[in-house]
């Protein structure tokens, strides 16, 4: 065999699942204020792993972007994204992850934010959708300065249940850690192993559903905006629920299927949000 | 093995009580004021997951296996190691990861009120000098799992005791929950506790190999029932 770059494209052989060489791709993007408005300040990317800039009504966006067609066995990815003293970024993905059967090495993306003085980050990914064997392990470290706000939405997907896909094995640890100061204020362990569509049958795990959704809004208003969020909740179809505490506010949807789940934290996203969703998410 | 802190005055625990402290601290007669918090077991109840003896058992089984039970065991596990070896950075830094783990209003409610309680019982009542050295690692809020893996380890109670005596704690503290919540007798309850041994024991022989990349939960729907508990009409838990 010859060489072969560490970046290919996928081909879908009769398994269905792509076989390609291991993707590694990391990217960094910070924004800044600059009268009034945000800019880029510096942007790097290698691998897979790009970044785009549209144009935007909605403050400043930048989309990730995963030339490498998904995510398998073995790939790390990772991201950086800083918001610099008063600057508003979003990040958001044009299409939802897929994260393809695995029987080798656990995938991991690592994933830094950082909301300095006064700044506002937004982490809006499409959701991540896992196929059957799907193995894959997520850090994220997020750092929020006192008075800056920060806000993200992940969802997962665990078999297209509209396919008829079903995950049933595989393996997924989503680590969270959020800093407010330097001050561990939050953290997140999220570890599902194994029988997967075994174990989200199960009532305190998920009661059969195939989609899980995080809201998390770190701000000095979190709490006080408890009841505006539970307000903007009440029409849901999904079972869902919001708390707040200590500067934090969390909401989490679950859903017997992604498009069900999407309608719902979508009409909530908007409206906490007061802005529409990143154009990415439209097309 | 030399036991240190035991030439030490005047707090230094009472050398030949065996593992009696154990019984005292995990009793439901502690004053943790564990009876208050349900784990939104009571909110279970009010969506119709928990209606009788097994599906109680299973959604108990489902807490320890692969929910707060477990992650709180590697804590307690991280605790007890430190406070062992008298290093009350490593301790504060268990501490606040614990108290940041907690996924809600009400579960952070749960696990700090009950490890305040239980540290200011223990210090009151079964003083240790190794313990007030330690204590300023808890500047602000303690977690439930790391007062008693701290309280046990400077007492010198052995680990592979105070774990499954915890796990069982923590299962028993729901399954009288389970009782008062639901149509489900005493005799019932304490099957459901009795079936789980097995499981207690197994869980907890893997715990002392486990770290902090070990932590880890997917009882989401679980959690998500403690925020809706926060809304529920009718509630005789804090959680």
């Amino acid at each position: 065999m010859g060489m072969m770059s560490a970046v290919s494209w996928p081909s879908e052989v009769t398994t269905g699942a792509p076989v390609r060489q291991r993707a590694l791709g990391q990217v960094r993007v910070r924004a800044v204020a600059d009268k009034g408005r945000t800019r880029l300040d510096d942007l790097s990317e290698t691998g897979s792993l790009r970044i785009r800039l549209p144009k935007s009504q909605a403050g400043f966006e930048a989309v990730l972007v995963n030339t490498a067609g998904g995510v398998a066995c073995g790939d790390h990815f990772s991201i950086t994204a800083e918001a610099g003293p008063g600057a508003a970024l979003t990040l958001a993905s044009p299409a939802a992850e897929k994260v393809y059967r695995s029987d080798g090495p656990v995938a991991r993306i690592d994933v830094t934010l950082k909301a300095e003085a006064g700044a506002a980050l937004h982490w809006l990914p499409q959701e991540t959708i896992l196929f059957d064997t799907a193995r894959l392990s997520r850090h994220y470290a997020v750092e929020v300065a006192p008075d800056a706000a920060f806000l993200s939405f992940e969802a997962m997907v665990f078999g297209r249940a509209a396919r008829g896909e079903v995950m049933a094995e595989g393996h997924l640890t989503d680590q969270w850690r959020i800093r407010r100061g330097g001050e561990l204020i939050y953290a997140d362990a999220f570890r599902l192993s194994g029988p997967v569509a075994a174990q989200l049958a199960k009532p305190a795990i998920g009661k059969g559903a195939a989609a899980l959704a995080t809201f998390l809004y770190v701000a000095g208003d979190a709490e006080a905006r408890l009841d505006g969020a539970r307000d903007l909740l009440s029409e849901a179809r999904c079972e869902v629920g919001a708390s707040a505490w200590n500067g934090i506010l969390a909401v989490r949807w679950i859903a017997a299927d992604i498009e069900t789940l999407r309608r719902d934290a979508t009409s909530f996203l908007i409206g906490f949000r007061e802005a529409p969703m990143p154009r990415v998410w439209a097309s | 093995m030399p036991i240190t802190g035991m030439a030490e005055a005047p707090a230094h625990g009472v050398a030949g009580v065996g593992l009696l402290p154990l019984f005292a601290w995990l009793s439901p007669a502690f004053p943790v004021g564990g009876y208050a918090y349900s784990h939104a077991l009571e909110w279970a109840v009010e969506a119709g997951d928990i209606t009788d003896e097994a599906s109680l058992a299973d959604w108990i089984k489902d807490l320890l296996l692969h929910g707060f039970a477990r992650s709180d065991a590697i804590l307690l596990s991280l605790a007890f190691q430190a406070a062992q070896a008298g290093d009350a950075d490593r301790l504060a830094e268990v501490n606040a990861l614990a108290v940041a783990l907690a996924p809600s209003a009400e579960l952070r409610l749960e696990t700090c009120q009950q490890g305040l309680s239980f540290l200011d019982a223990v210090r009151a009542s079964w003083p240790h000098d190794r313990l007030e050295t330690l204590a300023g690692a808890f500047t602000g809020e303690v977690a439930y799992p790391v007062a008693v893996g701290a309280a046990a380890a400077v007492h010198g109670l052995p680990e592979e005791q105070v774990v499954p005596a915890f796990l069982q704690a923590l299962m028993q503290a729901l399954v009288s929950a389970g009782i008062r919540l639901a149509p489900i007798g005493q005799t019932s309850g304490m099957r459901v506790l009795s079936a789980l041994a097995p499981a207690i024991m197994a869980l907890a022989a893997e715990i002392p190999g486990l770290g902090e990349d070990d932590l880890g939960t997917s009882t989401f729907r679980a959690d998500l029932g403690s925020f809706r508990h926060e809304t529920q009409y009718t509630r005789l838990f804090r959680s």
